[in-house]
């Protein structure tokens, strides 16, 4: 359900900027909070601001969102770690010993971390699978509820049932997830509640 | 360490240092290091980015388009006329105007402004008008009768400038608004089955006449931060109090709706972007959707976020001005 039309993956191969546009609107958002968790917030920003600017010129041949994801996240993790390396020499008198560890921690983690095509497509596949085999009623609820971000009443409302039985089809889906994506829990089952 | 406690950690911390203990406790085991590891990256990776703010977004795209180099194929037909439209209507001033010679000595003049653009006129009077998406204003060069007459067909932003002696009235076909000094927006396309005026401040009553032509009319009196919506058919006037959004419309740009049937932003997105959207299954009509629409986004990121949020899928085609909208099999 999250996958990018067709149109736009054709426009983006013929390099039109209202394509790279949806493309910014999109992503840029994730992207800077993803490298927020690594880099200062400004540093992120500008990271993110080069990664689009490199994909535009390089203009590499896109054919599916996942691979998309993939180069735009492998981008900002690379400039990410060469960051943190650079911070490291240059401060290396004057930071304190618990940033250095920090750093230098974050600069594994970025190592090991999977941007492949196939780790986007896993947990992907993984959602979208899951919400396919949710009973209609609990799927339509989790969808209104989690992905629209309407409010319990809103929901109540728009699909002609009690409160209580949002509540209960919201708890039936969670615990589907949880299941299914438990290599990834229990991350995901908090982000699924905190949101 | 629970598991529960290192992601409380990883969550607050973003790329803020963490504390002496938390981090001892990840150094002291390699297993501890390759748990912190594992939840640090999922965490990066599922952010959906929906906490950052709009306005970041909207300025760092200003800046990567100023660094992108002219080497793309720019905007397809629909966006290209727009964008012409707009260049060649910067260089004339930003309005088309052309002058209608009247009856009498005075001249009229048509001001008129394209679909997705937005634009201001001053008028003879001092008196400055916003005009929106493909709206006319029609009014005299110089304002030499008792009273300050102009006609509108659209949305415009009005603000009077104060003559006690020389009441201002905007014509909007069957209706007509009385002014004294003030602010107010009106919204009166000939197409809709509804008037709109919103009153910042000052006083503004709103005529409505028994038929076209007739000179008996029922007057309305407007409070300000008001808004008097008025439906042509029936006749009937709701009154309510101007919601927040009003303004980002008209400071920002930004048109905000809240669960609106897809058919009726279907006719806004005519307006605002002059593309019309062609329902091919009519169960999409009835998806309603909340959320905002950015004036000066491009129509491709319209439509995109609009899938991602409808729960019908559908797919699109882009011919022309037209858009094509058939559900996903």
């Amino acid at each position: 359900m999250n996958s990018l039309s067709s149109e736009i993956i054709t426009l983006l191969n013929q390099k039109q900027k209202a394509a790279f546009e949806v493309i910014f609107n999109l992503y840029y958002p994730r992207l800077v909070c993803f490298a927020q968790e690594y880099v200062s917030f400004e540093v992120a920003r500008n990271l993110v601001q080069d990664a689009f600017l490199s994909f535009w010129e390089k203009n590499p041949p896109v054919i599916s969102e996942s691979q998309l994801q993939s180069y735009l996240y492998t981008t900002v993790k690379n400039s990410c770690i060469s960051r943190l390396r650079h911070e490291k020499i240059k401060k290396k008198f004057i930071e304190e010993s618990e940033r250095k560890i920090q750093k230098q921690l974050y600069i594994s983690a970025l190592e090991n971390l999977d941007t492949s095509t196939i780790a986007f497509q896993e947990i992907e596949v993984i959602i979208e699978r899951t919400l396919a085999d949710l009973p209609p009623r609990c799927r339509k609820v989790f969808i209104l509820s989690r992905f629209e971000g309407k409010k319990n009443h809103e929901v109540a409302g728009e699909l002609n049932i009690s409160q209580k039985a949002v509540e209960a089809q919201i708890t039936k889906a969670l615990k589907i997830f949880r299941i299914a994506l438990k290599d990834f829990l229990p991350l995901v089952a908090y982000l699924l509640v905190v949101r | 360490m629970k598991k529960e406690e290192i992601i409380k950690n990883i969550i607050k911390s973003k790329s803020s240092l963490h504390s002496n203990e938390f981090l001892s406790w990840v150094q002291k085991s390699e297993e501890n290091r390759k748990e912190f590891i594992r939840y640090k990256n999922l965490w990066a990776l599922l952010r959906t980015g929906n906490e950052l703010d709009r306005k970041y977004v909207n300025e760092d795209f200003i800046l990567v388009k100023k660094r992108m180099k002219k080497t793309g194929t720019g905007f397809k037909v629909p966006e290209l006329i727009r964008y012409v439209a707009i260049i060649v209507l910067a260089l004339i001033g930003g309005y088309l105007i052309h002058s209608i010679p009247n009856s009498g000595e005075v001249f009229m003049n048509e001001v008129s402004v394209p679909k997705g653009n937005r634009s201001s006129i001053v008028l003879p009077d001092g008196s400055k008008v916003w005009l929106t998406n493909g709206s006319r204003l029609i009014y005299p060069e110089v304002f030499n009768d008792k009273i300050r007459n102009v006609k509108l067909e659209g949305e415009a932003y009005f603000t009077i400038s104060h003559d006690e002696s020389k009441p201002f009235i905007v014509d909007i076909g069957g209706q007509q608004i009385k002014v004294l000094g003030t602010e107010f927006s009106v919204l009166a396309y000939p197409d809709d089955n509804i008037v709109q005026v919103d009153l910042i401040t000052g006083k503004v009553q709103l005529d409505v006449f028994e038929e076209i032509g007739s000179d008996k009319y029922k007057s309305y009196q407007l409070k300000p931060s008001y808004s008097l919506v008025l439906d042509k058919t029936s006749g009937s006037l709701k009154n309510y109090k101007i919601p927040d959004s009003f303004y980002k419309y008209w400071q920002q740009g930004i048109y905000e709706f809240k669960n609106e049937p897809f058919v009726s932003l279907a006719k806004k997105i005519d307006r605002i972007y002059g593309i019309k959207v062609i329902f091919e299954d009519n169960t999409l009509k009835g998806c309603t959707f909340t959320g905002a629409f950015f004036l000066d986004s491009n129509i491709y990121t319209i439509i995109e976020t609009f899938r991602r949020a409808s729960s019908i899928p559908f797919e699109y085609t882009i011919d022309k001005n037209q858009i094509y909208l058939k559900r996903e099999k």
